[in-house]
């Protein structure tokens, strides 16, 4: 019976472990979390939806092609913003639900950024980065304020070089500036 | 018998029957339509260039909705990559702006 229960427990938990090795995370959990929100803003573009349609979503310009190719690339980004009429809306613990994913292998906290005041009002920003084979392959980026939250997870390579230099395009930021 | 005579018999003029006219109209009314026969090769190409153009019209208009629909989930796609692309920079941007804000200034800004 034990070995049943075991084995069920394993299957269930797969999914999730694997996702996690391949620096996608898990944000379901976060469906409660909009349920209470004043506003929201969910953006899920998996691997299908970005083959399919990457390429058509660049305007002819000098700096096309390399944003097909980085996009091309990439095998998901989601996003979740959301902002709460209550201080308490959300707890340190759904944020931990976070950090416990990307406290597997291969995920590195290159940013960390947490404060409390002596009202216990907290707030942190954190950036993570998930290597294999030698190279980033998937970030995830948290800020989390008292009203507000923002989970932002790109999985598949990111060559910050590359990234940089499409400032401009589709509103990619200086990634390399914002996180040296 | 005389040719001649049997000509001239034949040949006398005989008045027409005063209800002829009445008759003939009569008749005409009575008579069917005439319809139009069509031959078995031709109703069979009719069949096939009807059926040609409803598959034609069927493929021309399954192609125009798959089109469409691919330019409206493209549409979606470009849609959901800018909100992306603009809330990660945000967050980016605030971030960067935590990490380099000295805390005496926060503190003084009353952010905790």
């Amino acid at each position: 019976m034990k070995t049943t229960l075991a084995l069920v427990a394993f299957t269930l938990l797969l999914p999730v472990a694997a996702s996690a090795q391949d620096g996608r995370v898990d944000l379901s959990f976060l469906d409660r979390l909009a349920a209470r929100a004043s506003e929201k803003q969910e953006v899920t573009l998996g691997p299908d939806l970005l083959m399919s349609s990457g390429a058509a979503l660049i305007a002819p310009g000098p700096k096309a092609e390399a944003a097909k190719q980085i996009l091309s690339e990439l095998k998901g980004i989601y996003v979740r913003s959301y902002e709460f009429d209550d201080d308490k809306a959300y707890s340190m613990d759904d944020i931990n639900a976070i950090r416990k994913q990307v406290s597997a292998s291969g995920w590195v906290k290159v940013v960390s950024n947490e404060e409390r005041d002596k009202s216990g009002r907290w707030e942190l920003q954190e950036i993570y980065f998930f290597h294999s084979g030698g190279k980033i392959n998937g970030m995830l980026i948290i800020n989390a304020e008292p009203r507000e939250m923002q989970v932002v997870n790109i999985v598949g390579p990111i060559d910050f070089a590359k990234v940089a230099a499409l400032a401009g395009i589709l509103g990619i930021p200086n990634i390399a500036g914002a996180v040296n | 018998m005389n040719l001649d005579h049997d000509l001239h018999d034949a040949f006398r003029r005989k008045q027409a029957p005063a209800d002829l006219a009445d008759r003939v109209l009569a008749r005409i009314n009575e008579a069917p339509a005439p319809s139009r026969q069509v031959g078995p090769a031709s109703s069979g190409v009719r069949r096939w260039l009807a059926a040609a153009a409803v598959l034609a019209i069927a493929a021309g208009g399954g192609q125009y909705y798959a089109h469409q629909r691919q330019a409206a989930e493209a549409a979606r796609v470009q849609k959901d990559l800018r909100i992306a692309m603009q809330i990660t920079s945000e967050t980016l941007a605030r971030v960067q702006s935590k990490l380099s804000q000295p805390a005496e200034e926060r503190r003084q800004q009353g952010i905790p």
